[in-house]
Parts: C-alpha cells; sequence; structure tokens
C-alpha cells in the first residue's frame, strides 16, 4: 500500500460496516463497500464540478460520513484535500481557501457564515451530499497517483504574516498510517469513538486512516456533547477514544464529583480500594473500552495514574502535523507514564543541543507555496520540530518545552501569540502586550498581559473587544495586567516572554484566586458583561444579571463546555440564581422517563407473541366486525426497509384493519403511534383504559406519541424503532374525523420524516367510519377498504412542505 | 396567548458566532433563511412562541417556515392541533416577532 489511492481500493470487497452516525434520534449505518461507491460518486461529482488533476478543494464541515465520502471524492478526482477546522471562524476559512487556491469548498449548513462564492469559486453543503448524491454518475477511471504526489494541504497558521499550509505526500500519510499502526499495536476489531476534528491530522491518521485499513468501524456523532458521548459508550461497543489531555482530565472530575456525591470518593484513596470501584467506573464506558489515546498536549502524569487505577490505560504519543502527524508513541503493551513514548520505525531522530529533528517517510516536503519557511524548518535534511527533548537509555523521548514561540492549546492546536498581539496592540487604551501560554495541567491555555496606557482604562472590555476580532481557536481565557512600567527586554528590545512567563506564573500562584477568579464566575462575567466583582451569589440571572434569552444560550453553551455537562437553556428561569445555578451544575438532573415506550415488543419474541394473539384473538374478534378489502399492495414492493405509514383516522378500528391489511412481512414489524391523551389524560385514567392500554402495547404495538411536551421523547424513540427495522403507523390527524373529511395534519410529521430519512407510504382507509364511527358504542359489522399509495421518498423540502405533500396523497388515494 | 420577542441586532451577530446553530434551527431554516434579519427573526419568533405558551422548551420544537407567498408560518410540535399566527418585524438593528396561539 502506497497511496491513499490503494487503502481506498480495499474498502470494495469488505463486507462490513464502517460508520454509524448517531445523530441522537437515529443511528445510520455505512458499509465499506457504500463508502467505496459515495466517494466514486463524490468524485463524479467534483468532476462535474469543474474539478481537474492537482487541484484543491477545501473541507470545512463536521466530522461524518460524509467528511469521509468527500475526502475520497477528492483523491479520487485527482484533487488535493485542505482540511479546515470546522471550529475555526469565517476569517480564518476565507484565508485558508484563498492561500490554498481551492476552486470548490465542501461547507456546512450548520454554520451561519459561509464563504462568498467569488473568481469560480464553487461549494456543496455537506448536509446536501446524502441527497445529492443518490442520482449521481460515478467516475469511471480511477486517476494515476503516485506516492510523491501531494494529497493534502493542512494549514498549521493562517491569518497573517507567514502562511503555513503543510504539504503532505500520499507517501508521507500512508508510511505514516503503516508505521502508527505497527508501532502502537492496535488490534483488529477495535472501534474508534470520533471526538477530535478531522482536519487535524492526529484524528485523521490515528482515528480514520488506521481504522479504514484495519477495516474496523468508526462512530460519528451528529453533536459530540456528554450525553451523546455517554450513549454512544452505552451502546456501540467502542474500545477506543482518541483524544487530547484536557478531555481525559474532565472526564475525570466528572467521575470524582459523582463518585463524591454518592459518598464514595475514598475508594480512590488508595490502590486497593479503587480496586473495588474501577470496575464500577468502567462499566459506564460500555464491555469493551480499553483505552484513550492520546496527543496534541502533554499529558500530566497524575491524570495517566488516575485512569490506570481504574483499569484503563492512557496511551500518550507525540507528533506534528508536518510529520503526518505520528513521531513517536507509547504502545498498548507499555506505557512509559511522563514519557510520549519510543520513535516510530521509519523515523530517524537526532538531538541539536535540545532540539529534535527527525527525517523519515512522513516528514513533509515544504510548505505550500513558501520557501522561505521551508527553508528555515529544515537543516541539511533534518526537519527542525522546534521542541526540546530527552531520549532515556530505553530509547523514551520526554518532551521538555518549546524552543518556537507558539502556544499548542489542550487541542493540540498551534496558536501564533504574534497574531494575537497585533490585534491586541491595535485596541484602544493597550500601549503593549504579550501572549504566552500558561499551563494548569490541561494543556496551554491563551494568557495576555497587558501593559496599559493608564489606569483607567477597562481592561474587561478590551478582553471582550480583543475576543471578538479574534478567531475562536484564539481566543484569549486568562489575562493579567502588567504592573511595572515595561515589559523585560532584549538588547534589540524583543520583549522576554520567558521572564515575564515566569513572573506571572509566581504571581498566579500567591494571588491565584483574585487574578483568575472563580471560573464559573468569570464566565458569568464575560457573558453578562459585567466585572465580577458585581455578581453575588444571589444575584437573579435574568432580572440582575440582565441575561436575555440570547445570553443564556451562550451561557449554557459554555457551561457545557467547561463542565462537561449537559444543559438545556430551558432550566434558567425568571428566579434562577447564581447559588441555584452553581447547585444546578452539581447535582444532575434527573430526567423523567416518558411512558409506553417499550422497545423489546419489537424483538423476535415480541413479533411472535403478537402473530400469536392475532391468529387466536383479534382475527376472529374482527371478523366479527369488518371484512376487509386490499388495495395497492403492488406499490409496497419497492419497499427494501422501513417507512413511516401515514393514514386517514376515521375510527378506533383503522389501526388493526389497517395492520391487518399489510403483508406478512410487514404486519408484525410495525409500530402504531396513539395519543398519549387517549388513554392518560390529566382528569385521571379510567379503569377499562389502564387495563387495555397494556394489552394494546403487547397486542397491538401501540405507543404513546403526546401532542404537547414530551414529543421530543418519542421522536427517540421511533428513530429507535426504526434503527430496528421497523414500520412506524401513525394517524397525523391526531383525532377522528367528524365529518369524513380529511382534517389538518401534526406539524411534526414533517420533523419526523425530516429525521428519520425513510419513505412516507400513505393509506387510505375507507368505510370505517360507518362501522364504528365517533361516538357509536358497539360496531356494526361492515366493508372496510384499504389502499396503500407510492411511497413517497423526500429530500430537501421543508417540514411544512412534507406535511402538505403527504395530506395531498393521502387524498389523492381513492377507490377508483 | 400572546408572546413577544424583541432581539437588538448587533449583540445577536456577535453570540450566534459562539453558538452551536444545530441546537436553535433546524436544517431548512438555515437554508430559507441567509441573512442576519431572518435568522434574528426566527429566533424572535421562537422565544415570543415560548412566551406565549408560557413554559421554555427545546428550540427545536418550534420552527418558521416560509410560504411560497413569502409569509413566515410558525409550526411546533408544542402546540400540533393550535392554530398559530406569527408576525416578524425589522427596522435598523431590531428584529421583533409577536405570536398569537
Amino acid at each position: 500500500m502506497k497511496t491513499l489511492l490503494d487503502l481506498f481500493r480495499l474498502f470494495e470487497k469488505r463486507n462490513k460496516e464502517v460508520f454509524i452516525y448517531r445523530t441522537g434520534i437515529r443511528r445510520f449505518t455505512y458499509s465499506y463497500s457504500e463508502l467505496h461507491s459515495l466517494s466514486l460518486k463524490m468524485a463524479g461529482y467534483l468532476q462535474s464540478q469543474g474539478i481537474r488533476e492537482g487541484e484543491r478543494v477545501a473541507i470545512w464541515a463536521p466530522n461524518g460520513p460524509f467528511w469521509a465520502v468527500s475526502y475520497f471524492g477528492i483523491i479520487l478526482a485527482g484533487g488535493i484535500v485542505v482540511p479546515v477546522d470546522f471550529a475555526s471562524g469565517l476569517k480564518r476559512a476565507e484565508t485558508i481557501v484563498n492561500l490554498s487556491g481551492a476552486k470548490f469548498i465542501v461547507q456546512s449548513t450548520y454554520k451561519f457564515e459561509k464563504i462568498p462564492l467569488t473568481d469560480g469559486l464553487k461549494t456543496i453543503m455537506i448536509e446536501d451530499l446524502v441527497f445529492l448524491l443518490k442520482s449521481q454518475k460515478p467516475i469511471e477511471k480511477l486517476p494515476a497517483i503516485e506516492p510523491e504526489d501531494m494529497a493534502e494541504i493542512v494549514y498549521t497558521s493562517g491569518t497573517t504574516g507567514d502562511p503555513k499550509g503543510v504539504a503532505l505526500s500520499h507517501k508521507n500519510i500512508i508510511s505514516n498510517v503503516l508505521g502508527a499502526c505497527r508501532h502502537i499495536e492496535i488490534p483488529k476489531n477495535f472501534h474508534f469513538l470520533s471526538v477530535l476534528p478531522l482536519s487535524h491530522m492526529l484524528e485523521q491518521t490515528v482515528g480514520f486512516l488506521i481504522p479504514l485499513y484495519q477495516g474496523d468501524k468508526i462512530i460519528y456523532l451528529r453533536t459530540i456533547k456528554p450525553s451523546s458521548i455517554m450513549e454512544a459508550l452505552n451502546k456501540e461497543d467502542i474500545a477506543v477514544i482518541l483524544t487530547v489531555p484536557k478531555f481525559l482530565l474532565l472526564l475525570k472530575n466528572t467521575v470524582e464529583r459523582e463518585l463524591a456525591s454518592k459518598g464514595l470518593k475514598f475508594f480512590l484513596g488508595s490502590k486497593l480500594l479503587a480496586r473495588i470501584i474501577a470496575p464500577i467506573v468502567r462499566r459506564k464506558f460500555g464491555k469493551s473500552f480499553q483505552l484513550f489515546a492520546v496527543g496534541g498536549a502533554s499529558l500530566p502524569i497524575d491524570i495517566f495514574e488516575f485512569w490506570r487505577k481504574m483499569g484503563i490505560i492512557v496511551v500518550e504519543g507525540y507528533g506534528l502535523t508536518e510529520c503526518s502527524p505520528i513521531v513517536a508513541g507509547n504502545t498498548i503493551r507499555k506505557q512509559t507514564p511522563g514519557s510520549v513514548g519510543s520513535l516510530l520505525k521509519g523515523f530517524q531522530m537526532k538531538l541539536d543541543g535540545q532540539e529534535l529533528l527527525v527525517k523519515g517517510d512522513s516528514v513533509f516536503s515544504g510548505y505550500f507555496q513558501n520557501p522561505g519557511k521551508t527553508k528555515e524548518a529544515f537543516e541539511n535534511g533534518w526537519f527542525k520540530t522546534g521542541d526540546l527533548g530527552e531520549v532515556d537509555a530505553q530509547g523514551n523521548i520526554y518532551i521538555k518545552g518549546r524552543k518556537k514561540d507558539i502556544i499548542v492549546n489542550a487541542s493540540g492546536i498551534n496558536i501564533y501569540p504574534d497574531e494575537i498581539e497585533a490585534v491586541l496592540n491595535r485596541i484602544d487604551g493597550v500601549k503593549d502586550s504579550c501572549v504566552i501560554g500558561l499551563d494548569k495541567g490541561e494543556g496551554e491555555e491563551v494568557h495576555a498581559v497587558f501593559l496599559l496606557k493608564n489606569k483607567s482604562v477597562n481592561i474587561h472590555r478590551i478582553v471582550q473587544l480583543a475576543n471578538e476580532k479574534l478567531d475562536p481557536l484564539q481566543r484569549i481565557e486568562g489575562f493579567s495586567v502588567w504592573k511595572e512600567y515595561d515589559f523585560p527586554r532584549t538588547t534589540t528590545l524583543k520583549i522576554q516572554k520567558f521572564k515575564v512567563k515566569e513572573m506571572i506564573l509566581n504571581q498566579n500562584k500567591k494571588e491565584n484566586s483574585e487574578l483568575i477568579g472563580d471560573s464559573f464566575l468569570s464566565l458569568l462575567a464575560n457573558v453578562s458583561r459585567r466585572n465580577p466583582g458585581e455578581i453575588k451569589e444571589n444575584s437573579v440571572l435574568t432580572s440582575d444579571l440582565g441575561l436575555d434569552s440570547l445570553s443564556r444560550l451562550e451561557l449554557v453553551n459554555y457551561l457545557e463546555q467547561e463542565y462537561r455537562v449537559d444543559m438545556e437553556d430551558s432550566v434558567i428561569n425568571n428566579k434562577t440564581t447564581v447559588a441555584d445555578l452553581r447547585k444546578l451544575l452539581e447535582k444532575k438532573e434527573k430526567t423523567k422517563k416518558q411512558r409506553g415506550l417499550w422497545l423489546w415488543l419489537n424483538n423476535p419474541a415480541g413479533q411472535a407473541i403478537r402473530e400469536f394473539l392475532d391468529i387466536v384473538i383479534q382475527r376472529p374478534v374482527y371478523n366479527l366486525f369488518f371484512d376487509l378489502e386490499v388495495h395497492g399492495l403492488s406499490n409496497l414492493s419497492s419497499l427494501k426497509g422501513p417507512a413511516i405509514f401515514i393514514a386517514n383516522h376515521t375510527s378506533y378500528l383503522d389501526q388493526p384493519a389497517i395492520v391487518s391489511a399489510l403483508p406478512r412481512e410487514i404486519r408484525y414489524k410495525i409500530a402504531s403511534a396513539t395519543r398519549e391523551e387517549f388513554f392518560f389524560s390529566e382528569e385521571g385514567t379510567s379503569f377499562i383504559k389502564k387495563i387495555l392500554f397494556p394489552f394494546a402495547m403487547i397486542a397491538g404495538n401501540v405507543f404513546l406519541l403526546p401532542q404537547k411536551s414530551g414529543f421530543r421523547k418519542s421522536l427517540n424513540f421511533m428513530g429507535s424503532l426504526i434503527d430496528n427495522g421497523v414500520s412506524i403507523l401513525i394517524f397525523p390527524e391526531g383525532t377522528r374525523t367528524r365529518n369524513a373529511k380529511l382534517q389538518d395534519f401534526m406539524s411534526g410529521l414533517g420533523l419526523m420524516v425530516k429525521e428519520f430519512q425513510v419513505p412516507v407510504v400513505p393509506v387510505r382507509i375507507f368505510g370505517m367510519e360507518k362501522i364504528y364511527p365517533r361516538g357509536a358504542k358497539v360496531p356494526r359489522k361492515g366493508k372496510c377498504r384499504v389502499i396503500f399509495g407510492k411511497p413517497i421518498e423526500f429530500t430537501t423540502q421543508t417540514p411544512n412542505e412534507i406535511v402538505e405533500i403527504s395530506r395531498k396523497a393521502i387524498s389523492g388515494l381513492t377507490l377508483n | 396567548m400572546l408572546g413577544i420577542d424583541l432581539v437588538y441586532l448587533p449583540e445577536f451577530e456577535k453570540k450566534l458566532k459562539n453558538l452551536e446553530l444545530e441546537k436553535i434551527y433546524l436544517s431548512h431554516e438555515l437554508t430559507q433563511n441567509k441573512s442576519l434579519e431572518s435568522l434574528a427573526g426566527v429566533f424572535a419568533a421562537k422565544e415570543a412562541f415560548f412566551k406565549a405558551i408560557g413554559s421554555k422548551e427545546n428550540w427545536l420544537d418550534v420552527w418558521v417556515e416560509k410560504t411560497t407567498e413569502g409569509k413566515p408560518l410558525l409550526r411546533s410540535t408544542l402546540a400540533q392541533n393550535t392554530n398559530t399566527e406569527l408576525s416578524i418585524s425589522h427596522s435598523g438593528d431590531y428584529v421583533i416577532a409577536v405570536v398569537i396561539l
């Protein structure tokens, strides 16, 4: 295997799953052969858009199966991938697109700011690819690719001055995939959960290309948040999460907080006691979970030890984008705490003073269109990493510091202080500034030190202004005011940053709380735009701090990131105080379970019970009341999987009649939605209904669909039904008709169709309004006709359009 | 029931950059509303709806669509069978929305 094309060729014959995409409502699966054919179609699409060999195509989109399809599509079209971090702002993305000369960009609907299309630049929304590629022709001929050809350009800086687009060849990437895979000794059948952005080489090589090479499965989440991560761990048999040290620290804090709240924290006190609690902690990660692989920033030893006590190993590695990226790593079998492990095969390393210099197949050949920077980066063919390190007798590498003035944040992103300083120094009131990386045990934070023009300047205002101007990735996280007349400087007047840093660190230790403050309070101060001093524990968020709905959303967003908790902004009401919010953060809110949602009814046993009850009880009973005549069954033959059946509603007997009319292979694999208000009203539930409901659930596979609050839980439930191949029958009118006419449809239908992405089958039922109409005490025997229409596939229609089209489809079904 | 909400655009623009849009907007809302004003209008409409029903719920359970004539429609899973009326207006730095159930 020498190129990404060779890797791609492996996909065609593999008969297994490659991606799981969890939207929170549905779980979409993709097989290797689907990835293969979708990528060929994507290449065809790109070529139809005018992309030729050697041209650059940018991807500025969140992780997911279609990121992968875009990636391979670009390669197959002969193009060069330019990945852009989805978290970066418009300015940065636009600069990268311009610098790389990209002709096409894959963007996302979920980014408000889109790159303006000028100079023949074309674009597609990644969310639309799923529909667009369905009818797209694949390319027929694969391009001729040599190992030395450029595969992608990854920008490590790019807003000002010297753009550094790391140009990586197929050989660079593939040699690193093979080298890292063998070195770390990743076993087969090891499922990856993806949480880091695919625009970073760490995630791309280790979390994407390695599993694809090994034939493994990757789980992507539509929203990466604590609850979705825990749910994925619970349900997906995940073995490894590739992440950054900060994530492990936050997770450690969560585990400790949870144990403390149960009074079990003392178990962490000794190794022996920890061994007792470890299996309980580990169970939360699922039965196959084994390890965290970390890189990007240095891993504090205590975090490593904590997880080791819990029986989960942490494998730390070291790398740089310029090296595709893994240079060294610990292995699954052996970890040396504090060390980034030993050098990968295929690399050579030497020390120049203390600086690490490397050479090898994975080392890039230069920065894109920047010979000056390229020249600076190499010395006699050796790449200067800029990192200082030591190597012990066993070959373990220890990283000791950095030579270049770069901040490497917790996610392993390089931040260039000079770019930030340039912004700060232009702000009114700032005489000079110095941006340093402060490590508080979880990767470096961007810390700005200000030299102000006079004392009356409002420093909080300045930081706010600066953060509005900076790219989200560069945002200032901590700051201090330099109290002396000037910064310490060299004879050439350059700021001696190491001295500034030393003094800030010392100062920090002394007055830690005063300077950085309580992170919770500083968050609140930031969002409410007040000085931290003004915020009291009994301040009411809305009235005292003036938080409007938008600020509440912003606050909740920050809290989620900081505390790794899931929150909805609806928890903050008109009376919530600062202290209340603190309490909310500490104890997790228990969610109320929605009743009437039993998934087990849809397993083979449930289906068998249903078939049995159907034959011995329901059929004979129903035969007493109606004769069934079925039309349009041939329309159902095109259905390949589950569907949403929608029908008009005339009588309580509609549901059994329609289910009976279905062919056997669907009849026992369909669940019917019923109005929650029918069985359970606020005025109380009658005894008969209490008995009837469990029977309806078991025999009729009925579930509750509330029409007011609680709809979302049922939506999730229906999502899992569809995931399990079960169709759904709903009556979108919500209630039985009073005059035999088709009423308005529930708007929720549109939302369901959009989320589920399955066909809609219109169904019309006639005759039931005479057999058992509204208000009738007992049914009267008669003839009932059920007509099945052609399945409708929806793509980019809006929810209301879906509702209107569906309604027309039902009213269009007539007996002639 | 009645609800109203006013959005100040410069503030909205700044905050929008930091928020995860998929928490507030459904995908069709993002494709139908490309300008800041119209996205702010949708936001105001959702907030006005929550005020009308008297409780704060998930942002994704209520949404706005444009009819072919360009009139905004408000739809929600929280008021499936209730008639809803929505009106949005914009002037200078402000966007306002009124919802009647």
